[in-house]
């Protein structure tokens, strides 16, 4: 009788501790906190500004914020430079002042390059930024970015600037991943582009980010991206996600189930697994 | 001393029992009932607040609330949340955002397949549920998602790609007033195989009838040949009057008539088309608040430039 009443109690109180442990820990604990950066421009000289990119960033990083997660950099106009987004030179994408590859997400808006046609060969995937420093201002993504190589922390590349994810140099983009798990952007051409949106940046970073306490929902990068990436574009504009993976299904799993947050490791750039939607 | 540690131990077992009972009660805070949310010390009010969100989530849109919900409102936003399902409608609008997560996950849940036809209906039923008026419905369309996979052979670089594939199907639906369309409103809409919820979000709020009768003001400056302000490097490409408000995630609600104005960059290779939203006088408006209280940020403002 002794024993058993010893044993009941030392179960319980183990079932007692066991759970509340398991209810507590995750409260306390924040591991999937996040570094971002922006990079939003709307000053080109006078040459085609833009006027709602920097308060497009500005709701994409507080989505972020209020999440839980931090800032690295979030600059603006003439401090956002060409370099930031490349892998060589000096400085580069692991300049400390606010390179690409210094944050596990970098959301970026401006201006991008965009094709006479969505059928061309030609080299379209550019970065077009207005830089102080870190000249020049074009950077083709396909031959001068890598991301997540070398020390870099880049998981996220994240896009609003027409059309450098333009789907026919779409496998083009092996190379950017050296570590990075997924880009998005859009694809179109000089008549079916992207326009400048400050709802766009907001409602990616609503969904992508979360906010538990108002119940917003945390998508995966890719749903999240096909369908706020057609908010304020013209006719026949795609949203474009594409995602590394060690194997097939593994790109395929990042490709519809990967969270910012999701905490999975830096995948090998042999596969790659994309999803569109055009408008 | 037999009875003695029998004492001893029955002590120690009501008192393990105890701390067990004090920790459950203490450590939970989530229901365990899958049929109520834990809604002790609620107001009246805020317990009609989340009756009538739950209300929504179920009998407006037939969300299945399996196993233990959480529920609560914040602010402007009421939700709950399963396992799989997170819902939340703002207070102050017609907004509406569920997700179930195996939406997602494809290779377990499948696609839906059905016709466009039946999607776009679905959707209309589930807009007529959630009292949004189908008078002010301006288009609809679905959109399908396509997948591809290829495999780059690292010596040789040689490229392997599957075929494209069919995915996700969108119902994607935009509005109008009299004609004047509404830019910040929209609905979205995917659903999962059994033509369930996937992902919704509706954001349709009451637009006040003076914006209306403003914005129907400034169509008529606009026919009558009103001029957009020149933007250098750009031309202009079209003129839209129309109506702006806050988007969806947001705690405010800001509504406004505005004349859009979207230029097109002279130099052809540049993408992205900028846009700017005039009130009557050719002055640029200012735009819909997102966040009442935004996070506080210090930012800095110039970039230190590397030396040598």
């Amino acid at each position: 009788m002794r024993r058993t009443v010893f044993l009941f109690g030392v179960f319980l109180f183990a079932v007692a501790v066991g759970f509340f442990i398991s209810l507590r820990a995750p409260k306390t604990v924040n591991a999937s906190a996040i570094v971002l950066s922006t990079g939003a421009i709307n000053n080109y000289g006078g040459n085609g500004d833009l006027f709602q990119d920097i308060a497009e960033a500005n709701d994409f990083r507080a989505w972020y914020i209020i999440a839980g997660n931090s800032v690295f950099t979030a600059w603006t106009d003439g401090n956002v430079w060409g370099s930031d987004f490349r892998d060589k030179g000096s400085p580069n994408d692991m300049d400390a002042s606010g390179g690409s590859d210094k944050a596990q997400v970098y959301y970026y808006t401006g201006h991008g390059s965009c094709p006479s046609s969505q059928t061309t060969t030609s080299q379209v995937d550019f970065f077009i930024t207005h830089g102080n420093f870190g000249k020049p201002d074009t950077t083709h993504i396909p031959t001068a970015s890598v991301w997540g190589n070398s020390g870099g922390r880049l998981q996220f590349m994240l896009i609003d600037a027409s059309c450098p994810t333009e789907l026919p140099e779409i496998t083009q983009l092996f190379p950017i991943f050296g570590g990075l798990h997924m880009v998005t952007g859009n694809s179109g051409d000089v008549n079916h582009d992207t326009q400048d949106s400050e709802d766009r940046g907001n409602e990616f970073g609503a969904q992508t980010a979360g906010t538990p306490f108002w119940f917003l929902p945390q998508l995966p990068v890719g749903d999240a991206w096909m369908n706020t990436g057609l908010i304020d574009v013209q006719d026949q504009v795609c949203a474009v996600a594409a995602a590394a993976g060690d194997t097939r299904d593994d790109a395929i799993n990042r490709r519809e189930n990967e969270r910012v947050t999701s905490g999975w490791g830096n995948p090998s750039n042999n596969w790659m697994a994309w999803k569109w939607v055009c408008k | 001393m037999n009875t003695n540690i029998k004492k001893l131990a029955s002590i120690l077992g009501a008192a393990v029992l105890a701390a067990a009972l004090t920790f459950t009660l203490l450590g939970c805070n989530k229901p365990s009932n899958p049929e109520t949310s834990n809604n002790s010390g609620l107001s009246p009010e805020e317990q009609e607040i989340q009756k009538k969100t739950k209300q929504a989530a179920v009998e407006s849109l037939g969300l299945k609330l399996e196993g233990a919900v959480d529920a609560g409102h914040k602010d402007n936003f009421s939700g709950l949340r399963t396992e799989n399902i997170t819902f939340t409608q703002r207070l102050d609008s017609r907004t509406y955002i569920a997700y179930d997560k195996r939406f997602s996950n494809t290779k377990q849940t499948g696609i839906y397949k059905d016709a466009d036809e039946m999607l776009l209906k679905r959707s209309h039923e589930l807009l007529e549920r959630l009292k949004i008026p189908s008078a002010e419905i301006a288009t609809e369309r679905v959109v399908q998602e396509k997948t591809q996979v290829g495999q780059r052979e690292s010596k040789t670089g040689k490229l392997k790609l599957d075929p494209i594939e069919p995915g996700k199907k969108w119902a994607l639906t935009s509005r109008q007033i009299g004609g004047v369309p509404v830019f910040s409103s929209r609905a979205t809409i995917g659903l999962v195989p059994n033509g369930d919820i996937g992902f919704l979000e509706v954001h349709w709020p009451e637009i006040p009838a003076k914006v209306i009768e403003e914005a129907r003001r400034y169509r008529g400056l606009v026919e009558k040949g009103w001029h957009p302000p020149e933007q250098k490097g750009t031309r202009v490409e079209s003129v839209t009057v129309g109506i702006l408000h806050s988007p969806a995630s947001a705690t405010a609600l800001d509504i406004t008539p505005v004349i859009r104005v979207v230029y097109a960059p002279l130099d052809k290779h540049i993408g992205k088309k900028p846009v700017s939203y005039f009130n009557a006088d050719g002055k640029p408006v200012t735009m819909p608040r997102v966040l009442l209280q935004p996070p506080r940020e210090e930012l800095k403002t110039e970039r230190v430039t590397p030396k040598g």
